[in-house]
């Protein structure tokens, strides 16, 4: 996988450029807004990661040429500003997701993975599968080894959720923002407690435990068997 | 003094013009008299009988007095043909205005100054007939003692209206800019940092009075303020100081030579926890701050209500259910639509359903239920929990404020103030009834338009 990170705080650049190097990705650096455009424009990138302020061309600006010029690779923006309104310019501008700074660095990983996936992906599927685990989007019901689930909606979306994303990990924060539709953190545990029920009813029938934690970085739903 | 002065003046004028219509308005009588005279004696004149001339000559100075009335007949060579009784008039002579007046045909009226003690006279001149020229004059005494007397009650209306003007002006002056400058003062106070000053309240007329009251709110407002202020920061410096600390002291420890490599992977593990903390506290006080900012900051769009407490439930219901704590819904409406801001109402209820849970132990019950009426929508969260001491009620709203049994508890102590924060911004407030060891009742009121807060929810409160 190739990823260019388009960054003019060279601590930040590295830190980011070591870690995903480290996950299997391979990793150009563009220090502002110029070089991320000639960059992209250039050659061909599964993901980019684009700092909004940035001197000489900033951020937003740069992403929308390179989207007026037809680049289709997944954008993820990073930013120090917190605000609903500065996330909404930023997917306006044409990025694909929004990473508040400071980071973890764990999420951004579980999020670019996220947006890859999903730009590699095909038409919607109306049935998801993950080893014994089979759940079916239109009539909304969940197999396991041939046997029914009984789910309620929020657990249906939570499994749902972590099924889309099979083998990559998702962090809390993104499972509070697709799943509940929250972009808060709520100090108790409440993703934790919904995963537990949730990994309760997929076990109750027989069977390992398909939910994986990743202790400090999120949750994964295993694949293969 | 500029009003006084203005007073003053205008009265003077006001005085002036009313004597100078009065002076006029008599003279044209005079004026009139005379004309009447002189048609008169010159009617008889050009009849041609000088008897019957005399005769009306006796008799016109008879009746009015020689020294009030007097008629001279002058030649076109301007000698003098006759004259009435003239023994009052030693001095009576004339300028040629009148005369070249009198010639040319026109009738010319003249007021002449009839010898050193005789006063002054208004004159008539007029050619009666070919080398005839009459002249009438009427003595002014009568009307100069009038005027005289009307003047001098002028002057003396003037000085008093002067002096009264003038001194009512000054007290008035005086009252007004003492209220001015008490609060001139005030203030002088208040921005060299004594922020207790207020302005004295005595009664110094209304809008003065209204003035140094509104100032005493804002001094007031501006006092708590600062308390608030001061409080904050030293919390702040305690509760952001705390976790840097014990970064820097775990970073230390990763640094010094003896620590193995699990040693510093734990360290650095506890090193990104703690920022997480912190960065939490930072973002919540961020959210206070802006939410305090006001309506500007926020994004109102149609909410419902009972949908925010059903989602809310939705999301906690699996974290009661490990604690062993009932979460249900009491009186709950199918939907409550309300004009606010959606996240951060959210915000308000997961801080609630959060802060209950808590502090609720197993076997305890959480009932959320809301209603409206009269404008306001109300959100009413009661727990079996803890409970909340009388003399800590007051303060759980207070930013940082953490009770000493929940300070070993995870959280920032923000989540109460941030929820109050965005409650007052909805035109609405929280409050709390708790009994120690029974539980709480939090409520929350918001307006049911935060756009336009309702007038009758009186829940702006002033102070902390």
């Amino acid at each position: 996988m190739r990823c260019i990170v388009v960054d003019d705080d060279p601590k930040i650049a590295s830190f980011i450029k070591k870690g995903l190097e480290q996950s299997g990705f391979a990793v150009d650096v563009a220090e502002d807004g110029k070089e991320g455009f000639l960059l992209l424009s250039a050659e061909p990138y599964d993901v980019a990661i684009v700092d909004i302020m940035m001197p000489r061309l900033d951020g937003l600006a740069m992403v929308k040429d390179l989207r007026s010029q037809g680049l289709r690779t997944p954008v993820m923006f990073l930013s120090a500003k917190r605000a609903v309104d500065d996330r909404v310019r930023g997917l306006d501008a044409g990025g694909d997701d929004y990473l508040v700074k400071p980071f973890a660095f764990s999420e951004l990983l579980a999020r670019i993975r996220a947006l890859i996936r999903r730009s590699t992906g095909a038409k919607e599927p109306t049935r998801l599968v993950a080893a014994d685990l089979e759940m079916n989007l239109l009539k909304r019901t969940v197999k396991r080894g041939g046997s029914s689930i009984d789910l309620q909606p929020r657990e249906f979306s939570l499994l749902e959720y972590l099924m889309r994303n099979t083998g990559d990990v998702v962090s809390k924060t993104m499972i509070m923002e697709h799943v509940w539709d929250y972009n808060f953190d709520p100090q108790t545990n409440v993703v934790e407690a919904s995963v537990c029920r949730l990994r309760a009813k997929l076990t109750a029938g027989g069977g390992g435990n398909p939910i994986r934690t990743m202790r400090g970085v999120g949750y994964v739903l295993e694949g293969g068997e | 003094m500029l009003y006084s002065a203005i007073f003053a003046v205008s009265s003077v004028a006001g005085l002036a013009v009313a004597y100078f219509i009065i002076s006029s308005y008599m003279m044209r009588d005079v004026e009139a008299d005379i004309t009447l005279e002189f048609e008169e004696l010159a009617a008889v004149m050009r009849q041609g009988d000088p008897l019957a001339v005399a005769k009306l000559l006796d008799h016109e100075v008879a009746e009015e007095g020689p020294d009030v009335l007097i008629y001279r007949c002058y030649a076109e060579d301007r000698s003098l043909k006759w004259e009435s009784d003239a023994s009052a008039w030693p001095d009576l002579a004339f300028t040629g205005r009148s005369f070249a007046e009198a010639a040319a045909g026109r009738r010319a009226f003249e007021t002449q100054r009839l010898g050193r003690d005789a006063g002054r006279a208004r004159v008539l001149v007029g050619e009666v007939g070919p080398g005839e020229v009459l002249l009438v004059a009427w003595a002014l005494r009568e009307y100069d003692r009038v005027l005289a007397k009307i003047r001098d009650a002028c002057i003396v209306a003037t000085v008093c209206m002067m002096v009264v003007g003038t001194l009512a002006g000054w007290l008035l002056g005086k009252r007004a800019m003492t209220g001015v400058e008490e609060v001139t003062v005030t203030v002088a106070g208040i921005a060299a940092g004594d922020f207790s000053r207020r302005v004295a309240a005595k009664p110094r007329g209304e809008e003065i009075d209204r003035l140094a009251a509104t100032f005493n709110a804002m001094a007031e407002k501006i006092q708590s303020l600062m308390r608030e202020m001061r409080e904050i920061n030293d919390n702040i410096a305690h509760d952001l100081r705390s976790p840097i600390a014990r970064m820097r002291g775990m970073a230390e420890m990763a640094l010094a030579a003896e620590s193995s490599l699990e040693e510093c992977h734990a360290m650095a593990g506890n090193v990104v926890e703690e920022c997480d903390t912190l960065l939490g506290m930072i973002n919540t006080m961020l959210d206070i701050s802006e939410v305090e900012a006001g309506v500007g900051s926020m994004r109102i769009v149609d909410v419902d209500l009972a949908e925010v407490v059903r989602n809310g439930l939705d999301l906690f219901l699996p974290v009661a259910d490990e604690k062993g704590v009932s979460l249900s819904t009491g009186a709950l409406p199918e939907s409550l639509r309300v004009h606010g801001d959606a996240r951060r109402l959210q915000r308000i209820m997961a801080n609630l359903l959060d802060n209950a849970l808590k502090y609720t132990p197993a076997g305890g019950k959480v009932v959320v239920s809301a209603s409206s009426d009269d404008g306001l929508a109300r959100l009413m969260v009661k727990d079996t929990g803890a409970g909340i001491g009388q003399d800590h009620l007051v303060h759980i709203f207070g930013r940082f404020y953490r009770g000493d049994s929940s300070r070993s508890q995870p959280g920032s102590g923000l989540g109460l103030s941030l929820a109050r924060a965005i409650a007052r911004a909805h035109g609405g407030d929280i409050t709390v009834e708790s009994e120690l060891g029974k539980g709480s009742t939090f409520i929350v009121t918001i307006s049911l338009d935060a756009s336009r807060p309702a007038a009758s929810s009186g829940a702006q409160a002033t102070g902390s």
